[in-house]
């Protein structure tokens, strides 16, 4: 096993949606070697083996990753970066059979209109009535509230329909969003609040009553569904990450939220896969975990936490319950002379204590890094 | 009913991240934990075991409070868990030899919770007998 | 590598700590000046609202994270009870002096990260806060529950609490027409807190718009959307209750449904906002920065540039945001600022 003390500088990113090409760009243009996996499930694309992770061994610095199909050899990297992107489904409007109100995601109603307008469909637009759905059935990720307002600001240059924009809750709590709503608005779109809503589909339309108003509208715009990326579950439970209650990858933890690391120290997480922020600020996630990724890479030497958990070889009973309840994967078996026995590895470690209450012969205690240093200078 | 403390020897063992930030925090404050309570730190809530909860009584504690995160905030994200449970188990040890349950404690809580940690430690007391009958 | 530069860090709350700590890790000297006596900033003020020993995710306890960690920082140099007073820009970076002093001090760069102070809630006059015991803003009421305890109101609880969102911000009369990101949340938070204190707490929230953020405060929101009354309309006088001086009384039109109804609450909690350093200016002055409309930080797209080289800003100075987010931006400014090292002096 090499010097667990140097760094591999390969760094391995998983996706292969927008987020995984720009951690990857990013690290390419550092100069890094980069290894691509999609990780796209059972039969990957077009069943290419290499499109998925299998498990994933050893520690920062020096992964061994393990991949689908028996005769790949495992890829030595020293730093994984969890870049999946998320899945957008439709919203889940629920339209009766037989009903010819066209119900259309933002972007695919812009770029309708954009055709049509080819096709000289303008005037035909003129008299068409819009309801864009804002935050009806579900609350609007964030993800999608500003490219929602962009679309509507398109169909606006391009043609000029009436807008209604139903909204429970009018999010305006970024520069972007306040700009987009304010613009649109002075626009002409029609802001509409309501408490109570619903949708009544019919030959002419869709009624569209509140406590408010009723409206005749003859096209129904809803944002997609944010969901988490499909196979976060088993990445996770492969690669000894958490996902949170919600399916994204990071339990919704304060100390986590947002930082980019994971529970097992050299494994990233980056974008929409962990995030839900606008686009600007998925991409700034992005280039910020490849920053804290490249800058471990670049070190060149693992740094060691300040104190750290070590085991007694000679009393460890191979009982395994340290390795298998260490929340970060820092512990492993390894032969050392004929003995084997658990080993934790410093560089992974957290010094959490976990192990040394677990043990039940005693055989782990916490020690400062100093220690070790000098341990291996003699 | 007695107003007077009870300040028999208490001791608080605690995750650095929750109850000593905490400490230190009053530190700066210039509060800090009464004399008769002796602090001990851990690196994580995860890192409590019977075997130190017994230890505290066994040199002399009356009472022993257990600090760590609240659920949701371990540094470790499973700390927190195994120290409510350790701590429950223990608690079943210490009644199984004759030591009052009420003299463990469990509480979680934040470093900007310190003065909540001073009242917790000067509520610690047993608990008061129901008088039976009259009003 | 940025090796071999120092960094003046000026501010040392959440974002300033997280820039220093930041640059240290890429091997930058930094100079970190906070004025008060301690580090910490406006995040010390926040206080733990966890329930059942669950986490609500509001983000103060990482401010405790951050200053012990920064305390074993070695390339960090602290200095507390400590402004600066004059900067110049000479030999490609800044000299600079603290306090009136005459030692003079260089830096490479500079980020600046002083944070905001709260919306004095004397701006909605009419809400009477400042002459009414039972009107206080949202933090009055978590100072109260760091510096007394959980169970700091506990006997407000009985005669109905409201919630009155967007004191001072989405407000272009008074100056302030932006969202300050952070009352929404942190008044849900304190809500569904008092709910815990008091299962049968009557609780309203008069609102324009919930602002919700994303992962982190979803759960908060589905749970608290389902047992506190939300009324789309802002008072727009409060008043003492007729019949009971102890009871806040006013007039609410809600603007869905549109009927006036006629109010009274034990509590009155305003939510007040973030607004830019009342010395926002001098501090601009100082290292070439312009302001915004609003009074905050002016930058480039990226949001931590300014127009001066070499001067990045981190935090609330530059806009309103979370505690976590403060940390994201903090992140993001020293990234900046480390590049313009490895690039300006390469």
């Amino acid at each position: 096993m090499s010097d667990p003390r140097l760094i591999d500088p390969r760094v391995m990113v998983v996706g292969q949606g927008e987020d995984a090409q720009r951690a990857a760009a990013l690290a390419e243009a550092a100069g890094c070697a980069v290894v691509r996996v999609p990780h796209t499930g059972a039969n990957g694309d077009g069943g290419a083996s290499g499109a998925r992770i299998a498990g994933v061994d050893g520690y920062v610095g020096g992964f061994s990753v393990r991949l689908a199909g028996a005769d790949e050899a495992p890829v030595g990297v020293g730093a994984i970066v969890m870049a999946l992107g998320n899945r957008r489904m439709p919203a889940g409007v629920d339209v009766p059979k037989g009903s010819h109100v066209p119900v259309m995601t933002p972007m695919a109603w812009a770029e309708k209109v954009r055709r049509d307008l080819r096709e000289e469909y303008r005037v035909a637009w003129a008299r068409r009535r819009v309801v864009v759905l804002l935050d009806h059935p579900s609350d609007t990720p964030k993800e999608t509230a500003a490219e929602t307002l962009r679309a509507v600001q398109d169909v606006i240059a391009l043609a000029h329909p009436g807008i209604y924009a139903y909204y429970r809750n009018l999010q305006v709590d970024t520069h972007q969003l306040e700009r987009l709503t304010r613009e649109t608005r002075e626009a002409g779109v029609v802001y509409c609040r309501y408490d109570q809503v619903e949708l009544a589909f019919g030959e002419d339309g869709v009624t569209v009553t509140t406590e408010e108003s009723q409206r005749l509208g003859d096209l129904l715009v809803v944002p997609e569904a944010i969901h988490p990326p499909v196979y976060a579950g088993d990445l996770a439970a492969r690669t000894g990450i958490r996902v949170g209650g919600d399916g994204f990858l990071q339990d919704v933890n304060m100390r986590h939220v947002g930082a980019g690391e994971t529970v097992r120290r050299g494994i990233y997480v980056a974008g929409r896969c962990h995030l839900d922020a606008d686009a600007e600020t998925q991409a700034a996630d992005v280039d910020r975990v490849m920053a804290k990724v490249l800058a471990l890479v670049a070190g060149g030497v693992a740094r060691l936490p300040d104190e750290f958990a070590q085991v007694a070889s000679e009393e460890c009973i191979r009982c395994l319950t340290c390795i298998r309840t260490c929340p970060h994967g820092a512990i492993e078996l390894r032969t050392s002379e004929e003995v084997t026995a658990a080993h934790v590895v410093p560089e992974a470690c957290w010094g959490c204590g976990m192990c040394v209450a677990n043990c039940p012969v005693r055989a782990i205690t916490l020690v400062p890094a100093a220690e070790l240093v000098e341990q291996e200078a003699v | 009913m007695s107003d007077a403390r009870d300040t028999s020897p208490l001791v608080l063992i605690g995750c650095q991240r929750s109850a000593g930030a905490a400490l230190a925090r009053l530190a700066d404050e210039g509060r800090a934990l009464p004399a008769h309570v002796q602090w001990q730190s851990v690196p994580c809530g995860g890192n409590i075991d019977e075997l130190m909860i017994l230890e505290a009584f066994e040199i002399g504690a009356e009472r022993v409070m257990v600090v760590s995160c609240a659920a949701g905030a371990c540094n470790s994200v499973v700390g927190d868990e195994r120290a409510r449970r350790r701590t429950a188990a223990t608690r079943e040890l210490l009644e199984a030899i004759g030591i009052e349950g009420w003299r463990l404690r469990y509480e979680t809580m934040a470093p900007n919770m310190g003065a909540d940690l001073l009242r917790w430690v000067d509520a610690f007391v047993a608990p008061v007998e129901e008088s039976v009958g009259e009003a | 590598m940025a090796s071999g530069h120092t960094v003046l860090v000026l501010g040392g709350g959440i974002s300033g700590v997280t820039v220093a700590q930041s640059l240290a890790q890429r091997d930058v000297t930094v100079h970190l000046v906070e004025r008060a006596s301690r580090l910490g900033g406006n995040a010390l003020r926040v206080c733990c609202k966890a329930i059942e020993g669950e986490c609500q995710l509001c983000g103060g306890c990482l401010v405790g994270d951050a200053l012990q960690e920064i305390a074993d920082t070695p390339k960090v140099e602290i200095e507390t009870n400590a402004t600066v007073t004059r900067v110049e820009r000479r030999d490609g970076g800044f000299v600079y002096a603290t306090d009136g002093g005459e030692q003079r001090r260089y830096a490479d760069a500079v980020v600046v990260a002083t944070g905001f102070q709260d919306v004095d809630a004397r701006t909605k006059g009419p809400y009477g806060w400042g002459h009414y015991d039972m009107v206080v803003t949202g933090r009055e009421m978590e100072e109260a529950l760091l510096t007394q305890g959980r169970d700091a109101w506990d006997g407000w609880l009985d005669r109905g609490v409201a919630f009155i969102q967007c004191v001072g911000s989405r407000d272009e009369h008074a100056g302030r027409g932006y969202c300050s990101q952070v009352c929404c949340r942190y008044a849900m938070r304190l809500a569904r807190y008092l709910r815990w204190r008091q299962p049968d707490v009557a609780i309203t929230v008069f609102k324009m718009d919930m602002q919700r953020a994303g992962r982190d405060t979803l759960t908060v929101w589905q749970e608290v959307r389902d047992s506190i009354r939300f009324v789309s309309g802002l008072p727009a006088v409060i008043r003492r209750a007729a019949d009971d001086p102890t009871l806040a009384e006013f007039l609410i039109d809600d603007t869905t449904g549109g009927e006036t109804r006629r109010e009274t609450f034990g509590l009155v909690v305003l939510a007040n906002g973030i607004a830019p350093q009342p010395d926002a200016r001098a501090v601009a002055g100082l290292f070439g920065m312009t302001r915004d409309s609003y009074g905050f930080m002016a930058t480039g797209d990226d949001e931590v540039s300014t127009l001066a080289p070499g001067v990045f800003v981190a935090g609330c100075c530059q806009a309103p945001r979370s505690i976590a987010a403060s940390v994201f931006h903090a992140e993001q400014a020293a990234e900046a600022c480390a590049s313009f090292l490895r690039g300006a002096h390469a």
